[in-house]
């Protein structure tokens, strides 16, 4: 059984940084003149509304193309190469106008689970944590009750040691 | 004691039945010279849908997918296309779209006919290996698709106040003025940016900003690629150098092409800055150039000479800590350069030796204000700003 990979957010060519630019380039509208599943695809075209988008986004080029006997769909071509296709058998006028909009909206890039809602390439502005970045002298592996200890013991261990032996030859 | 459906079988009406449908599957002979290919290809293809059983298909229908997959592989991928030889094409349509997405319409001076001739190559002998006798359109024609008919186009192009005699057949002078105009933008970008890191360390950026991986990376993400005229637009077939001078000659239009000076500074400013510079944000600018291991120490000294320390005044590494030395995973050193008994710099590692490398990385760093902490790159610079601050 496999699973989704996940991807980390990014934008083509860091859009929005400086300038936003549209990455869809070019939408086309399958169709059949008959076939009723094309119906809602052939409202949308004769309500004006896909005049309508074609004149609110001239950055997009709108395509459509009648096929007999076959199923309506939209493909939507985008900047970073990919194609996308939405299958609008059926769907009312209404539905296709928001398929659209969304692809108008969409960068192109797949649509997979994120690793996380952020993505930085700066992860600290503070500094990566060492054992000494709050003025600690001492790092982890030194203190007495720590797994890690150093082979060889301290002085004050070797002192501490030899109290030891030293007060239980006396008792 | 023998069965009676053995013994049924020894009849001789079963046997002769037996015989006469043994007979009617023997193969009947052909007088065929050549042998007939197997149906089935043999097992070498992968079988790739292993695993993928529909469970309401019949048993039937998922052998003949399997079957039809087979086929397909066997049949080999779909020939390489440029998108132009599909139905849902015209070239003025996306050359006005393209207009639009890269906000050169509103430009004065700027037109589809234009744009046009930007992205147009002359076909040439020397250039990889088109020549004028095999032009894409009649290789096109040869092998069946057909071409992009322009006349059928009631639309008329946009006007535009350039005339059609002063316009370039091609883009053949527009390239290397563009190749110049974008080196010229980014270096003095990163020369606003960046002025405290040394000129050979900004000119190795600047030569990968500007290399034609880069270039062309970004003309793709434009969709310029599928523009081209005169060049094979196949992807396979269309060489970096082409997509970097394809972009290169936009940058060059988006200036000439306006009769106000400033406008088309900025303009052209603005291509490169949003498309080409931005690929700096969420980077590492660090990563933009190399420092040679041993030229790290004294490229350190000259910073600090120019910094203001004087030249004989020693580097001091000092351990500041160290924790857990002796093992082999879980050690940590933290080693500090000192000058003139001032703290400089730290770094931390998990030997000695690379504590100190650390250190001299933060220290340049530091020097040169490339470190994780500084401020982020302006990308709204106009054009006035950035002329300005080199004077």
């Amino acid at each position: 059984r496999q699973m989704l990979p996940r991807v980390f957010l990014s934008q083509p060519l860091q859009n929005g940084v400086s300038r936003y630019t549209c990455q869809l380039k070019r939408i086309t509208l399958k169709f059949c003149k008959f076939r009723p599943n094309s119906l809602g695809a052939r409202e949308f075209i004769e309500n004006g509304d896909f005049l309508e988008f074609a004149r609110a986004n001239p950055q997009v080029a709108c395509y459509l193309k009648p096929r007999r006997n076959r199923p309506p769909v939209l493909q939507a071509e985008f900047a970073n190469g990919s194609v996308q296709l939405a299958r609008i058998d059926s769907f009312p006028a209404e539905f296709v106008r928001r398929w659209f909009w969304l692809m108008r909206g969409r960068s192109g890039d797949d649509l997979l689970p994120l690793h996380e809602n952020l993505r930085s390439f700066h992860p600290s502005v503070q500094g990566v944590w060492t054992p000494f970045t709050f003025g600690r002298s001492v790092g982890l592996g030194d203190l007495s009750d720590s797994r890690h200890r150093p082979m060889s013991p301290s002085a004050t261990e070797l002192i501490q040691q030899l109290h030891r032996l030293q007060s239980a030859r006396m008792s | 004691m023998l069965s009676r459906l053995s013994l049924c079988r020894r009849h001789p009406l079963c046997q002769h039945f037996a015989a006469v449908v043994a007979a009617s599957r023997r193969p009947v002979a052909t007088f065929e010279a050549a042998p007939v290919a197997p149906l089935t290809p043999p097992r070498q293809t992968p079988n790739v849908m292993h695993g993928t059983r529909l469970a309401t298909d019949p048993r039937w229908r998922r052998r003949m997918r399997e079957d039809l997959y087979r086929r397909r592989m066997l049949a080999g991928p779909e020939p390489e296309r440029p998108r132009s030889v599909w139905s849902n094409w015209s070239r003025r349509a996306e050359l006005s779209a393209a207009a639009h997405r890269l906000g050169l319409a509103g430009l004065a001076g700027f037109s589809q006919q234009w744009l046009d001739r930007v992205l147009t190559f002359r076909e040439s002998a020397e250039a990889d290996g088109v020549t004028a006798d095999s032009s894409i359109a009649h290789q096109n024609v040869a092998k069946g698709y057909e071409l992009d008919d322009e006349s059928s186009d009631s639309v008329a192009m946009a006007t535009s106040s350039t005339p059609a005699e002063s316009m370039p057949r091609d883009n053949a002078e527009l390239v290397p003025t563009g190749r110049a105009l974008i080196a010229e933008h980014c270096g003095r970008f990163l020369a606003r940016e960046l002025p405290h890191v040394p000129e050979n360390l900004r000119e190795q950026a600047v030569s990968l900003l500007t290399s034609d991986q880069s270039l062309s990376f970004v003309a793709g993400h434009l969709g310029l690629a599928e523009l081209l005229s005169g060049v094979d637009t196949r992807p396979s077939m269309l060489p970096l150098s082409v997509e970097a001078d394809a972009f290169a000659a936009l940058v060059a239009s988006a200036k000439l092409c306006c009769p106000n000076l400033s406008e088309g500074d900025e303009a052209a400013w603005r291509l490169t800055r949003d498309f080409l510079l931005t690929r700096l944000h969420n980077s590492d600018i660090n990563e933009w150039w190399t420092i040679d291991a041993q030229r790290r120490l004294p490229l350190l000294s000259e910073s600090l000479a120019a910094a203001g320390f004087p030249a004989d005044e020693p580097l001091e590494f000092r351990l500041m800590g160290q924790s857990a030395p002796e093992s082999p995973v879980y050690s940590c050193f933290q080693v500090g350069l000192y000058i003139r008994r001032e703290f400089l710099s730290s770094g931390f590692g998990e030997t000695a030796a690379q504590a100190q490398d650390e250190c001299v990385s933060e220290a340049l760093k530091t020097l040169f204000d490339t470190a994780d902490s500084r401020a982020p790159m302006n990308f709204k610079l106009t054009y006035a700003d950035l002329a300005s601050a080199l004077e």
